[in-house]
């Protein structure tokens, strides 16, 4: 994919200083993106969170991983989440080779105490998504006032 | 180089390739998703050649794949995220040249956990044949 720098002629700067260092960032130099590494597929999915009221919701693209490959573990307030995938083409002759395999195995420490019986873990069409709510006693709760 | 599957390097000659999406409920055009360039595996399994590629959070009846005057394009659109979700809905677009050596009538496809596979059948080779003449 080109961007608009490779149109003013840094096209192949770019590209020199992508090769050599496999930079996202040029030092002081942060408009000389590598085009090279841009396509490529990142080293491992990336996550995103979301905290509410209730609790915290993970999400993450992991594309090839049906839910028996994913491993979640809840201790205390730690998250601890495994998953894999493996590109194999076997003995077929490869022209393109762009997909890479990867392996998650990450540790998040929750800021909250999390309801373990209340979690939730489903993967849908390669989108792994994580629900914690959070322990029954920490959720806001409406007190029923009655007339004394 | 022997490859029969190039990513096309001009955009404009596919847009104007055959839409499928009359039966969806938006016109995919009107759609807010951010244009993405899915990771693509090309691998030559003899009598076919697979494209393999990551589309995450595309379900079945989303992703369209047309052949058109020897280009094939991929378009699937993701699912939209669930409200407040901190990510944006993707677009995976990419376009390859076919070689005439592939038969675009005979493509399988398989989308599965996210991952699309292409399974692009080669054209027979003609065999050799022997031309009676006639004396």
């Amino acid at each position: 994919m080109n961007n608009h720098l490779s149109s003013l002629g840094f096209g192949e700067l770019d590209r020199v200083f992508g090769a050599l260092a496999g930079w996202d960032d040029v030092a002081g130099f942060p408009f000389l993106r590598t085009t090279a590494r841009r396509r490529a597929a990142p080293a491992g999915p990336r996550f995103h969170h979301v905290t509410d009221d209730e609790g915290l919701t993970l999400w993450a693209e992991v594309p090839g991983v049906a839910a028996e490959d994913v491993r979640i573990e809840l201790e205390d307030q730690t998250l601890h989440l495994q998953a894999s995938r493996a590109v194999e083409h076997g003995e077929a002759r490869g022209q393109r080779l762009e997909r890479s395999s990867f392996s998650v195995d990450r540790h998040w420490k929750l800021p909250f105490r999390p309801d373990a019986d209340g979690v939730q873990a489903t993967v849908a069409d390669g989108v792994l998504t994580v629900r914690l709510p959070k322990a029954p006693e920490l959720a806001p709760r409406t007190i029923a006032v009655t007339r004394g | 180089m022997n490859t029969e599957i190039v990513e096309t390097k001009n955009p404009e000659v596919v847009a104007s390739a055959p839409q499928n999406s009359e039966n969806a409920e938006t016109p995919e055009a009107e759609v807010q998703a951010v244009d993405v360039v899915p990771p693509v595996d090309v691998v030559d399994q003899g009598d076919a050649v697979l494209l393999v590629a990551d589309l995450p959070g595309v379900p079945a009846e989303a992703a369209e794949v047309t052949v058109h005057e020897g280009v094939l394009a991929l378009s699937a659109l993701q699912k939209a995220p669930p409200a407040g979700a901190p990510f944006e809905r993707k677009r995976y677009v990419r376009r390859f040249a076919v070689a005439d050596t592939l038969d675009p009538d005979g493509i399988e496809a398989k989308l599965q956990d996210g991952v699309l596979t292409l399974r692009i059948p080669k054209v027979p080779k003609a065999a050799p044949r022997t031309i009676a003449v006639a004396g």
